[in-house]
Protein backbone atom coordinates (compact mmCIF):
# COMPACT_ATOMS: atom_id res chain seq x y z
CA UNK A 1 0.00 0.00 0.00
CA UNK A 2 1.28 3.49 -0.64
CA UNK A 3 1.76 5.68 2.20
CA UNK A 4 -0.78 8.19 0.11
CA UNK A 5 -3.54 5.10 -0.06
CA UNK A 6 -2.41 4.45 4.22
CA UNK A 7 -3.31 8.17 4.83
CA UNK A 8 -5.79 7.94 2.75
CA UNK A 9 -7.17 5.08 4.76
CA UNK A 10 -6.60 6.51 8.24
CA UNK A 11 -8.64 9.76 7.59
CA UNK A 12 -11.18 7.93 6.00
CA UNK A 13 -11.51 5.92 9.05
CA UNK A 14 -11.24 8.51 11.12
CA UNK A 15 -14.51 10.47 9.55
CA UNK A 16 -17.07 11.20 11.91
CA UNK A 17 -20.85 9.68 10.56
CA UNK A 18 -23.80 9.45 12.65
CA UNK A 19 -23.64 5.66 13.17
CA UNK A 20 -20.29 4.22 15.53
CA UNK A 21 -19.68 2.02 18.13
CA UNK A 22 -19.29 3.41 21.65
CA UNK A 23 -19.26 2.26 25.06
CA UNK A 24 -23.40 1.51 26.10
CA UNK A 25 -24.47 4.25 28.74
CA UNK A 26 -25.03 3.07 32.27
CA UNK A 27 -28.66 2.13 31.44
CA UNK A 28 -27.94 0.63 28.11
CA UNK A 29 -25.50 -1.68 29.98
CA UNK A 30 -28.00 -2.52 32.55
CA UNK A 31 -30.58 -3.63 30.00
CA UNK A 32 -27.80 -5.94 28.59
CA UNK A 33 -27.25 -7.51 31.98
CA UNK A 34 -30.81 -7.51 32.64
CA UNK A 35 -30.99 -10.36 30.08
CA UNK A 36 -27.21 -11.60 31.12
CA UNK A 37 -29.23 -15.56 31.47
CA UNK A 38 -30.81 -15.43 28.21
CA UNK A 39 -27.44 -14.02 26.07
CA UNK A 40 -25.09 -16.20 27.74
CA UNK A 41 -27.27 -18.88 26.44
CA UNK A 42 -27.37 -18.17 23.27
CA UNK A 43 -23.71 -17.51 23.26
CA UNK A 44 -23.00 -21.16 24.33
CA UNK A 45 -25.46 -21.92 21.39
CA UNK A 46 -23.32 -20.46 19.31
CA UNK A 47 -20.46 -21.88 20.45
CA UNK A 48 -18.43 -19.36 21.75
CA UNK A 49 -17.19 -20.10 25.50
CA UNK A 50 -16.52 -17.30 27.43
CA UNK A 51 -17.76 -14.96 30.25
CA UNK A 52 -16.66 -11.84 30.15
CA UNK A 53 -16.95 -9.88 27.33
CA UNK A 54 -16.11 -5.80 26.55
CA UNK A 55 -18.91 -4.31 25.14
CA UNK A 56 -19.55 -1.94 22.88
CA UNK A 57 -22.98 -0.34 21.30
CA UNK A 58 -24.47 0.35 18.23
CA UNK A 59 -25.09 4.25 18.19
CA UNK A 60 -27.61 5.30 15.10
CA UNK A 61 -30.49 7.52 15.28
CA UNK A 62 -32.32 4.95 13.19
CA UNK A 63 -32.75 2.31 15.59
CA UNK A 64 -34.47 3.58 18.51
CA UNK A 65 -36.19 0.22 20.16
CA UNK A 66 -33.61 -2.26 19.80
CA UNK A 67 -29.98 -2.19 21.58
CA UNK A 68 -27.48 -3.16 19.23
CA UNK A 69 -24.05 -4.40 21.13
CA UNK A 70 -20.85 -6.13 20.28
CA UNK A 71 -19.23 -8.09 22.52
CA UNK A 72 -15.08 -8.68 22.52
CA UNK A 73 -13.41 -11.04 24.46
CA UNK A 74 -10.00 -12.49 24.12
CA UNK A 75 -8.25 -15.95 25.12
CA UNK A 76 -4.92 -16.66 26.45
CA UNK A 77 -3.51 -17.44 23.10
CA UNK A 78 -4.39 -13.74 21.85
CA UNK A 79 -7.72 -15.24 19.57
CA UNK A 80 -10.46 -13.32 19.45
CA UNK A 81 -13.89 -14.07 19.92
CA UNK A 82 -16.84 -11.07 18.55
CA UNK A 83 -20.25 -11.71 18.09
CA UNK A 84 -23.62 -8.78 17.73
CA UNK A 85 -26.29 -8.76 19.95
CA UNK A 86 -29.60 -7.78 19.11
CA UNK A 87 -32.15 -6.95 22.46
CA UNK A 88 -35.75 -5.80 21.36
CA UNK A 89 -36.46 -3.12 23.94
CA UNK A 90 -39.92 -4.83 24.57
CA UNK A 91 -38.66 -7.88 25.54
CA UNK A 92 -38.20 -10.39 22.10
CA UNK A 93 -36.25 -12.85 21.93
CA UNK A 94 -32.61 -11.74 21.33
CA UNK A 95 -30.76 -12.42 18.72
CA UNK A 96 -26.83 -12.70 17.84
CA UNK A 97 -25.33 -12.89 14.45
CA UNK A 98 -21.65 -14.44 15.34
CA UNK A 99 -18.66 -12.39 13.85
CA UNK A 100 -15.28 -14.41 15.12
CA UNK A 101 -14.84 -17.29 17.18
CA UNK A 102 -11.07 -18.11 18.88
CA UNK A 103 -10.18 -15.74 15.75
CA UNK A 104 -11.53 -17.22 12.97
CA UNK A 105 -14.80 -16.20 11.24
CA UNK A 106 -16.99 -17.27 8.63
CA UNK A 107 -16.50 -15.58 5.40
CA UNK A 108 -19.30 -13.46 3.43
CA UNK A 109 -21.12 -12.89 6.30
CA UNK A 110 -22.74 -9.92 4.57
CA UNK A 111 -24.60 -12.92 2.36
CA UNK A 112 -25.62 -15.61 5.21
CA UNK A 113 -29.34 -14.99 5.01
CA UNK A 114 -29.73 -15.72 8.49
CA UNK A 115 -28.22 -11.99 9.18
CA UNK A 116 -30.39 -10.70 6.46
CA UNK A 117 -33.25 -12.15 8.44
CA UNK A 118 -31.74 -10.89 11.65
CA UNK A 119 -31.53 -7.01 10.30
CA UNK A 120 -35.16 -7.69 8.48
CA UNK A 121 -36.74 -8.59 12.06
CA UNK A 122 -35.09 -5.56 13.38
CA UNK A 123 -36.40 -3.25 10.99
CA UNK A 124 -40.21 -4.18 11.33
CA UNK A 125 -41.05 -1.93 14.36
CA UNK A 126 -38.72 0.89 14.02
CA UNK A 127 -40.11 4.33 14.19
CA UNK A 128 -37.49 5.71 12.43
CA UNK A 129 -37.50 3.59 9.26
CA UNK A 130 -38.23 3.26 6.50
CA UNK A 131 -35.91 6.04 5.79
CA UNK A 132 -36.70 9.72 3.97
CA UNK A 133 -33.83 10.57 3.01
CA UNK A 134 -31.28 9.46 0.66
CA UNK A 135 -28.07 10.18 3.44
CA UNK A 136 -30.67 7.98 6.38
CA UNK A 137 -30.69 5.11 3.25
CA UNK A 138 -27.41 5.22 2.82
CA UNK A 139 -26.34 4.87 6.85
CA UNK A 140 -29.26 2.13 7.07
CA UNK A 141 -27.33 -0.05 4.52
CA UNK A 142 -24.19 0.74 6.63
CA UNK A 143 -26.04 -0.41 9.68
CA UNK A 144 -26.23 -4.02 7.94
CA UNK A 145 -22.82 -3.57 7.00
CA UNK A 146 -21.96 -3.12 10.78
CA UNK A 147 -24.19 -6.41 11.86
CA UNK A 148 -21.89 -8.14 9.80
CA UNK A 149 -19.31 -6.71 11.23
CA UNK A 150 -17.67 -4.87 8.55
CA UNK A 151 -16.88 -0.79 9.22
CA UNK A 152 -17.89 0.20 5.73
CA UNK A 153 -15.45 3.41 4.78
CA UNK A 154 -17.49 5.83 2.55
CA UNK A 155 -16.42 8.45 0.61
CA UNK A 156 -19.02 11.51 0.48
CA UNK A 157 -19.17 14.28 -1.76
CA UNK A 158 -17.50 16.52 0.57
CA UNK A 159 -14.62 14.47 0.14
CA UNK A 160 -14.72 13.04 -3.27
CA UNK A 161 -11.68 15.30 -4.57
CA UNK A 162 -9.55 13.21 -1.91
CA UNK A 163 -10.47 9.75 -3.84
CA UNK A 164 -11.24 10.18 -7.18
CA UNK A 165 -11.00 7.10 -8.51
CA UNK A 166 -13.59 5.82 -6.04
CA UNK A 167 -17.30 6.18 -7.00
CA UNK A 168 -19.37 8.02 -5.26
CA UNK A 169 -22.44 6.12 -3.07
CA UNK A 170 -25.80 6.62 -5.09
CA UNK A 171 -29.38 5.91 -3.39
CA UNK A 172 -32.37 5.46 -6.07
CA UNK A 173 -35.79 4.60 -6.44
CA UNK A 174 -36.29 6.09 -2.60
CA UNK A 175 -39.52 5.09 -0.33
CA UNK A 176 -42.59 4.13 -0.67
CA UNK A 177 -41.47 2.19 -3.12
CA UNK A 178 -37.63 1.27 -1.35
CA UNK A 179 -34.44 1.98 -2.45
CA UNK A 180 -31.63 0.93 -4.13
CA UNK A 181 -27.92 1.70 -2.41
CA UNK A 182 -25.17 1.84 -4.18
CA UNK A 183 -21.22 2.38 -2.67
CA UNK A 184 -17.63 1.56 -2.76
CA UNK A 185 -16.34 0.41 0.97
CA UNK A 186 -12.66 1.79 1.01
CA UNK A 187 -11.72 -0.79 3.74
CA UNK A 188 -8.29 0.38 4.31
CA UNK A 189 -6.77 -2.82 3.70
CA UNK A 190 -6.66 -4.31 -0.04
CA UNK A 191 -9.14 -3.72 -1.72
CA UNK A 192 -12.70 -1.68 -2.98
CA UNK A 193 -15.29 -3.58 -2.46
CA UNK A 194 -18.46 -2.25 -4.42
CA UNK A 195 -21.80 -3.11 -2.79
CA UNK A 196 -25.07 -2.54 -4.15
CA UNK A 197 -28.46 -3.28 -1.48
CA UNK A 198 -32.01 -3.42 -2.42
CA UNK A 199 -34.80 -2.59 0.29
CA UNK A 200 -38.08 -2.48 0.16
CA UNK A 201 -40.57 0.03 1.15
CA UNK A 202 -40.43 -1.05 4.61
CA UNK A 203 -36.52 -1.05 4.96
CA UNK A 204 -36.05 -4.71 4.46
CA UNK A 205 -33.27 -5.94 2.87
CA UNK A 206 -34.40 -7.46 -0.02
CA UNK A 207 -30.74 -8.36 -2.40
CA UNK A 208 -27.20 -7.47 -1.44
CA UNK A 209 -24.46 -7.96 -3.95
CA UNK A 210 -20.95 -7.35 -3.52
CA UNK A 211 -18.36 -6.94 -6.24
CA UNK A 212 -14.37 -6.47 -5.45
CA UNK A 213 -13.45 -3.40 -7.35
CA UNK A 214 -9.73 -3.44 -7.98
CA UNK A 215 -6.50 -4.18 -5.85
CA UNK A 216 -5.16 -0.74 -4.25
CA UNK B 1 -44.58 -34.15 41.77
CA UNK B 2 -41.74 -36.60 41.58
CA UNK B 3 -43.60 -38.73 38.65
CA UNK B 4 -43.05 -36.18 36.03
CA UNK B 5 -39.08 -36.05 36.18
CA UNK B 6 -39.20 -39.88 36.05
CA UNK B 7 -41.89 -40.24 32.90
CA UNK B 8 -39.37 -37.44 31.17
CA UNK B 9 -36.46 -39.62 31.52
CA UNK B 10 -38.39 -42.89 30.43
CA UNK B 11 -39.56 -40.56 27.08
CA UNK B 12 -36.26 -39.70 26.77
CA UNK B 13 -34.88 -42.84 27.04
CA UNK B 14 -37.76 -44.23 24.98
CA UNK B 15 -36.79 -41.42 22.47
CA UNK B 16 -33.07 -42.95 22.32
CA UNK B 17 -33.81 -46.65 21.89
CA UNK B 18 -36.07 -45.66 18.99
CA UNK B 19 -33.50 -43.63 17.42
CA UNK B 20 -31.01 -46.28 17.50
CA UNK B 21 -33.13 -48.05 15.61
CA UNK B 22 -34.78 -45.25 12.78
CA UNK B 23 -32.66 -42.74 10.88
CA UNK B 24 -33.95 -39.37 10.15
CA UNK B 25 -36.34 -40.12 7.00
CA UNK B 26 -37.99 -37.27 4.94
CA UNK B 27 -41.56 -38.36 3.87
CA UNK B 28 -44.25 -35.78 2.03
CA UNK B 29 -46.36 -34.14 5.43
CA UNK B 30 -48.83 -35.90 6.09
CA UNK B 31 -52.36 -34.24 7.96
CA UNK B 32 -51.52 -33.56 11.69
CA UNK B 33 -47.74 -31.75 9.86
CA UNK B 34 -49.83 -29.91 7.81
CA UNK B 35 -52.49 -29.10 10.42
CA UNK B 36 -49.46 -27.62 12.95
CA UNK B 37 -48.23 -25.40 9.86
CA UNK B 38 -51.38 -24.40 9.13
CA UNK B 39 -52.00 -23.14 13.29
CA UNK B 40 -48.82 -21.64 12.74
CA UNK B 41 -49.23 -19.74 9.50
CA UNK B 42 -48.89 -16.36 11.13
CA UNK B 43 -45.60 -16.88 12.48
CA UNK B 44 -44.56 -18.89 9.79
CA UNK B 45 -45.73 -16.44 7.01
CA UNK B 46 -43.62 -13.92 9.16
CA UNK B 47 -40.25 -15.45 9.55
CA UNK B 48 -40.38 -16.92 5.65
CA UNK B 49 -40.39 -13.40 4.67
CA UNK B 50 -37.24 -12.04 6.49
CA UNK B 51 -35.82 -14.25 4.77
CA UNK B 52 -36.93 -13.75 1.54
CA UNK B 53 -39.25 -17.15 0.80
CA UNK B 54 -42.67 -16.47 -1.11
CA UNK B 55 -45.23 -16.93 1.04
CA UNK B 56 -46.75 -20.80 1.51
CA UNK B 57 -49.18 -20.73 -1.17
CA UNK B 58 -49.64 -24.56 -1.27
CA UNK B 59 -48.13 -25.23 -4.62
CA UNK B 60 -44.95 -25.76 -2.68
CA UNK B 61 -43.17 -29.44 -1.72
CA UNK B 62 -43.76 -30.35 1.82
CA UNK B 63 -41.89 -32.67 3.20
CA UNK B 64 -42.12 -33.99 7.29
CA UNK B 65 -38.99 -35.42 8.76
CA UNK B 66 -39.61 -38.76 10.92
CA UNK B 67 -37.24 -39.41 13.98
CA UNK B 68 -37.78 -40.41 17.86
CA UNK B 69 -35.29 -37.80 18.83
CA UNK B 70 -37.65 -34.87 17.83
CA UNK B 71 -40.86 -35.02 20.05
CA UNK B 72 -41.31 -31.81 20.51
CA UNK B 73 -41.03 -30.12 17.48
CA UNK B 74 -41.76 -30.94 13.90
CA UNK B 75 -39.25 -30.30 11.10
CA UNK B 76 -40.62 -29.31 7.64
CA UNK B 77 -38.49 -29.20 4.73
CA UNK B 78 -40.09 -26.75 2.43
CA UNK B 79 -39.07 -27.06 -1.60
CA UNK B 80 -40.75 -24.25 -4.02
CA UNK B 81 -39.27 -21.90 -6.65
CA UNK B 82 -38.46 -19.37 -4.47
CA UNK B 83 -36.24 -21.96 -2.64
CA UNK B 84 -35.46 -24.85 0.11
CA UNK B 85 -35.69 -24.44 3.69
CA UNK B 86 -36.20 -26.25 6.74
CA UNK B 87 -39.16 -25.02 9.21
CA UNK B 88 -38.78 -25.94 12.89
CA UNK B 89 -42.17 -26.06 14.70
CA UNK B 90 -42.77 -26.61 17.95
CA UNK B 91 -45.66 -28.59 19.24
CA UNK B 92 -45.91 -26.74 22.29
CA UNK B 93 -45.76 -22.88 21.35
CA UNK B 94 -42.36 -21.40 20.72
CA UNK B 95 -41.59 -19.50 17.97
CA UNK B 96 -40.47 -21.26 14.74
CA UNK B 97 -37.11 -21.43 12.95
CA UNK B 98 -35.72 -21.53 10.02
CA UNK B 99 -32.83 -23.16 8.35
CA UNK B 100 -32.37 -21.89 4.93
CA UNK B 101 -31.01 -24.66 2.31
CA UNK B 102 -31.20 -22.37 -0.88
CA UNK B 103 -32.63 -19.50 -2.74
CA UNK B 104 -33.92 -18.75 -6.30
CA UNK B 105 -32.65 -21.70 -8.26
CA UNK B 106 -28.98 -21.82 -6.37
CA UNK B 107 -28.20 -24.08 -2.95
CA UNK B 108 -26.17 -22.16 -0.29
CA UNK B 109 -22.54 -23.10 -0.32
CA UNK B 110 -22.57 -24.76 3.13
CA UNK B 111 -25.30 -24.92 5.84
CA UNK B 112 -24.26 -27.77 7.93
CA UNK B 113 -21.16 -24.97 8.81
CA UNK B 114 -23.15 -22.03 9.47
CA UNK B 115 -22.91 -21.23 12.73
CA UNK B 116 -26.28 -20.04 12.77
CA UNK B 117 -27.85 -23.29 11.96
CA UNK B 118 -25.52 -24.95 14.58
CA UNK B 119 -27.28 -22.55 17.21
CA UNK B 120 -31.05 -23.83 15.43
CA UNK B 121 -29.95 -27.03 16.14
CA UNK B 122 -28.14 -26.79 19.84
CA UNK B 123 -31.47 -24.60 20.75
CA UNK B 124 -33.51 -27.23 19.44
CA UNK B 125 -32.12 -30.13 21.05
CA UNK B 126 -31.86 -28.55 24.38
CA UNK B 127 -35.70 -28.16 23.69
CA UNK B 128 -36.01 -31.79 23.37
CA UNK B 129 -36.61 -34.81 25.74
CA UNK B 130 -33.76 -37.14 24.76
CA UNK B 131 -29.67 -37.09 25.09
CA UNK B 132 -27.19 -38.99 23.58
CA UNK B 133 -26.34 -41.79 26.50
CA UNK B 134 -23.97 -44.20 24.17
CA UNK B 135 -21.74 -43.54 20.85
CA UNK B 136 -24.34 -44.51 18.04
CA UNK B 137 -26.63 -41.75 19.68
CA UNK B 138 -24.02 -38.86 19.37
CA UNK B 139 -24.12 -40.62 15.65
CA UNK B 140 -27.76 -40.00 15.49
CA UNK B 141 -27.73 -36.19 16.33
CA UNK B 142 -25.39 -35.88 13.56
CA UNK B 143 -27.07 -37.82 11.31
CA UNK B 144 -30.18 -35.66 12.38
CA UNK B 145 -28.46 -32.49 11.92
CA UNK B 146 -26.82 -33.57 8.57
CA UNK B 147 -30.63 -34.04 7.48
CA UNK B 148 -31.93 -30.79 8.94
CA UNK B 149 -28.85 -28.70 7.14
CA UNK B 150 -29.81 -30.44 4.08
CA UNK B 151 -26.62 -32.25 3.57
CA UNK B 152 -26.25 -36.29 2.69
CA UNK B 153 -24.96 -38.34 5.03
CA UNK B 154 -21.72 -39.57 3.96
CA UNK B 155 -21.33 -43.33 2.44
CA UNK B 156 -18.76 -44.33 5.70
CA UNK B 157 -19.94 -45.09 8.66
CA UNK B 158 -19.85 -42.59 11.27
CA UNK B 159 -17.26 -43.20 13.63
CA UNK B 160 -17.94 -41.85 17.24
CA UNK B 161 -15.77 -41.42 20.68
CA UNK B 162 -17.10 -40.22 23.88
CA UNK B 163 -14.53 -38.28 26.04
CA UNK B 164 -14.53 -39.17 29.89
CA UNK B 165 -16.51 -35.88 30.64
CA UNK B 166 -19.37 -37.00 28.35
CA UNK B 167 -18.04 -35.08 25.71
CA UNK B 168 -18.15 -36.87 22.32
CA UNK B 169 -16.44 -36.12 18.87
CA UNK B 170 -18.04 -37.69 15.98
CA UNK B 171 -16.00 -38.32 12.77
CA UNK B 172 -17.76 -39.08 9.90
CA UNK B 173 -16.35 -38.49 5.85
CA UNK B 174 -15.50 -35.36 5.63
CA UNK B 175 -16.80 -33.64 8.63
CA UNK B 176 -16.08 -33.91 12.56
CA UNK B 177 -18.32 -32.91 14.85
CA UNK B 178 -17.51 -31.98 18.81
CA UNK B 179 -20.35 -32.38 21.01
CA UNK B 180 -19.65 -30.77 24.62
CA UNK B 181 -21.25 -32.93 27.31
CA UNK B 182 -24.51 -31.07 26.99
CA UNK B 183 -25.35 -32.49 24.10
CA UNK B 184 -24.39 -28.39 22.10
CA UNK B 185 -22.10 -28.61 19.01
CA UNK B 186 -19.40 -26.81 19.88
CA UNK B 187 -17.10 -27.55 16.51
CA UNK B 188 -18.24 -28.19 13.09
CA UNK B 189 -14.76 -29.15 10.74
CA UNK B 190 -15.62 -30.05 6.92
CA UNK B 191 -12.21 -31.65 5.95
CA UNK B 192 -10.37 -28.56 3.48
CA UNK B 193 -11.56 -25.59 5.43
CA UNK B 194 -8.51 -25.89 7.47
CA UNK B 195 -7.39 -27.48 10.59
CA UNK B 196 -8.81 -24.99 13.08
CA UNK B 197 -12.32 -26.08 12.92
CA UNK B 198 -14.65 -23.46 12.73
CA UNK B 199 -17.57 -23.59 11.19
CA UNK B 200 -17.37 -21.71 7.78
CA UNK B 201 -13.90 -19.94 8.13
CA UNK B 202 -11.03 -20.95 6.00
CA UNK B 203 -7.44 -20.82 7.46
Amino acid sequence: MSPAAALLGLWLAASPGLLFWGRPAAADYAALQARQAEVGRLLAWYTYAYAHWNVHELQTPLIQRHHIYKLLARDSNGRVSEAVVVLANDGGAARLIPLQVAGLGPELNELDPHNIAIFNALVEDEPALPPHTSSDWLELAELYLNLAGDLPQIVTAERHSLAPHIPLPRVSAIAPAGAVVEFTDYEGQKVLIHWRMEFDAAARLRHINRTQLEEK
Amino acid sequence: MRFWPRAILVCGAAAALAAAQSPPRWAPAAAPERALLARQSRQVAALVDRYDYAPLGGTEVVLALATPWLQRHTALEVQAAAGRYVLLLSRQGAAPALIPLGQGGRLLPNPPADLHNIAVFNALMAAELGRPSKPSDWSEWVELYLALTGAPPPATAPQPSTGNLGDAVVAWGPWQFWFSASGLIIRVRLAGFGAGGLAGGKE
